[in-house]
């Protein structure tokens, strides 16, 4: 569904990303899997054109044009809203702009429990909130691919449950997700492929058994990524502050 | 309990807070620098309101009882209204951070109290000072004590109005619900506002020609604010009995009001407002989405509503006087590059990535909105006037052409950094918007059809302005 290949993202001298290559199935979860400023958010942002890059990104076999972000759902770590606009104006801005999505919004909105917020300026919602106004406004137009950075922070405990559901629902329909997270437990359970990136480069790629046998530990995922991203030092670190 | 200077430092942060608050539509790259730019803009837009406040008080001063009433009324106007929006972003702030501090309830509200005060420090400070010394100056000394009096009520009534119509602007104004109703009361509202602004100095005018004319002296000392004490002072060199009683209830409302603002600011938190369940998704199409979305953003936020409303205010005021329209018409011109800045500025590039959304729909919106801006600016010159409807097709493509620019130079990022891309927008706005007025300037001086000079170059720009959007 998603190719990638060899992608470089520059922030004027930083160079975020340094030709990552790979590739999302229809029906699959595929995480990214990182340290803070491994270049996760940068690869996502990169596929939605929020930022320049070199290198190729095609989507169902072609390059990505303006009518293709339609079919494209995206929940960036930081949201993006019309602060001024109330989340049910800003649905329909969304529905309008896009041509579909109001009845599958109105839906969402009970789903996540924010009819008691629709009204409210968006300025003035919580972390928690304004997260699961992005995650409807990402949902509402049925998008057979979905872009998902780190969209479980700042969630609270039955809104998270709620998109976990979602998710597996969307891929068993033969859709595909684009997952970026740093939390072990999440990845583990609900991605089928994983990327560990480390310094803008993918440092291994494959199922949660392809990389045990890469980095030849036996354990959790977040035992393998320790052994990926050279965590050896921890036990010391942890000694020291004990 | 801290001291009272410790708890004046706390507020600053408050006061800054609320002064970004009238920025948050705006993304920056360079925080840093942006909020050294905001620092800067706030001490910028003291020292301007206090230099008109004080130069215009010792001006006053110098001259008549009449004079100085028209002052007092004209700060009124200009307190109660020239800080509104900062007001309106205050009364919207709940400062919960104060309750995670080390602070008592009673700190707390001396706090929220002085943020507020913060936001009329140095102008109000100013005035107290410099206006009874004028008076004592100009008038004797016993005129400084009565004209410290007056001053002092003028600006506590003006600090209670503009919090009374801060919060009734963001209770049922800014955020109200989302009818194409609330939306006209929003823009009607605001016109009134900037009516009412504009008013002042008119007020302050009518005045002085009011009280020269028989009969309606009396008229003018009765409701002139605070005139009766004034015109005693000034006049009769001593405060005479009537004149101190009828001013009396003055004096007594601007204490009433000092009370109640206090309370308000100390006690009140964030201000609720009303919501429900019900809500209603409808699908528009593109270009009316952005149009609807653009409407709601500007109306919502004050400082936009009057920049946009600038050319309006101008139309109007200008089709009511008996100026020739062709010139009216021209000066309205001048300030339309404006909405093209504020309506592609609020546009969210981010978001706008990630939609299935062509260029053509979203310059169409812009240049529809600057359309309307510019049919409500000109309603009352095209009643004397065929021009601006000939004018029309040229004034669609120049929002065509500079919303394109302005979108293609990134000239409304940071409108003081890129200020090249800016005027290039400009220029070439007023090159569009002015060539079919100069051929029909041309053709009238030359016996020809001024219709058909002015209409032909006109819709050839459109022609190229459809070409263009055709092409995006």
């Amino acid at each position: 569904m998603l190719e990638v290949s060899n992608l470089h993202v520059r922030y004027d001298d930083l160079e975020a990303v340094k030709g990552v290559s790979f590739n999302v199935r229809g029906g699959e979860i595929f995480g990214l899997l990182g340290p803070n400023g491994a270049g996760k958010s940068s690869i996502l942002k990169a596929i939605m054109g929020l930022v320049n890059y070199e290198g190729e990104i095609r989507l169902f076999g072609r390059e990505i044009t303006p009518e293709m972000k339609n079919e494209i759902g995206y929940v960036p770590e930081e949201p993006i809203l019309i602060e001024t606009l109330t989340p049910a104006e800003f649905f329909e801005f969304l529905a309008s702009v896009r041509g579909k999505g109001c009845e599958k919004a109105k839906k969402l909105v009970k789903v996540f429990g924010l009819e008691e917020f629709v009204n409210k300026p968006i300025a003035t919602l919580s972390m928690g909130n304004r997260k699961k106004v992005s995650i409807v406004s990402a949902l509402m137009h049925d998008p057979k691919f979905l872009i998902l950075d780190e969209p479980l922070n700042g969630l609270d405990a039955r809104s998270s449950r709620i998109l976990k559901e979602i998710m597996k629902k969307h891929v068993e329909g033969g859709g595909a997700i684009l997952f970026s997270t740093h939390i072990m437990e999440i990845a583990e359970r609900l991605c089928d492929r994983i990327a560990v990136l480390s310094e803008g480069r993918i440092i291994a790629m494959g199922s949660l058994e392809e990389l045990k046998s890469v980095a030849k530990v036996e354990g959790s995922l977040e035992d393998v990524f320790l052994t990926l991203v050279g965590g050896e030092d921890l036990e010391e670190i942890i000694d020291a502050i004990s | 309990m801290r001291s009272l200077r410790e708890l004046w430092k706390i507020s600053y942060p408050l006061y800054i807070d609320t002064f970004l608050g009238e920025f948050a539509h705006r993304r920056v790259k360079n925080l840093e620098r942006f909020l050294k730019g905001i620092r800067r803009q706030a001490i910028i837009n003291k020292l301007i309101i206090s230099a008109l406040l004080v130069t215009t008080g010792v001006y006053s001063a110098s001259l008549s009882a009449i004079d100085v009433s028209a002052f007092y009324l004209m700060t009124l106007f200009v307190v109660t209204f020239f800080f509104l929006h900062t007001m309106t972003t205050f009364v919207s702030k709940g400062f919960e951070i104060l309750y995670t501090l080390p602070l008592s309830e009673e700190e707390i509200a001396k706090v929220r109290l002085f943020a507020f005060l913060r936001i009329f420090d140095v102008p109000l400070f100013l005035l107290t000072l410099s206006f009874p010394i004028a008076m004592a100056v100009f008038h004797g000394v016993l005129s400084f004590f009565p004209s410290l009096v007056c001053i002092i009520s003028v600006e506590t009534l003006s600090l209670w109005l503009s919090l009374k119509f801060a919060k009734f602007f963001y209770e049922r104004i800014s955020y109200s619900t989302s009818s194409p109703l609330a939306t006209v009361l929003r823009i009607v509202t605001y016109l009134a506002w900037s009516v009412a602004v504009f008013g002042a100095y008119g007020i302050s005018s009518m005045l002085s020609v009011l009280s020269k004319l028989k009969g309606y002296e009396r008229l003018v000392y009765e409701f002139s604010f605070l005139f009766p004490f004034n015109y005693a002072i000034i006049s009769m060199g001593v405060p005479d009995p009537t004149a101190l009683a009828t001013s009396v209830p003055f004096v007594i409302l601007s204490v009433f009001a000092a009370r109640r603002c206090v309370d308000l600011v100390r006690c009140e938190a964030r201000i609720r407002i009303p919501t429900s369940e019900k809500f209603e998704i409808k699908k528009t199409g593109v270009v009316m989405a952005f149009l609807k979305k653009d409407v709601k953003m500007i109306t919502r936020n004050p400082g936009l509503m009057l920049i946009v409303f600038l050319p309006v205010g101008e139309g109007l005021l200008l089709g009511a006087i008996s100026m020739n329209p062709t010139i009216s018409l021209m000066i309205v011109l001048g300030y339309l590059p404006i909405v093209t800045f504020v309506s592609m500025g609020i546009e969210r590039r981010d978001l706008l990535a990630t939609l299935p959304v062509r260029r053509r729909d979203v310059i169409l919106s812009k240049t529809l909105l600057g359309c309307q801006i510019y049919l409500i600016s000109t309603f009352l010159l095209m009643l004397k006037s065929s021009i601006p409807i000939l004018l029309f097709p040229s004034v669609f493509a120049m929002f065509v052409i500079s919303s394109t620019m302005a979108e293609s130079l990134e000239a409304t990022k940071n409108i003081y950094a890129s200020i090249g891309p800016v005027l290039l927008v400009i220029g070439l706005s007023y090159l569009v918007a002015y060539i079919p007025l100069m051929f029909g300037f041309v053709a009238k001086f030359l016996g020809r059809s001024v219709v058909l000079s002015i209409l032909i170059p006109a819709l050839v720009e459109m022609g190229v302005a459809i070409v263009i959007l055709s092409t995006l």
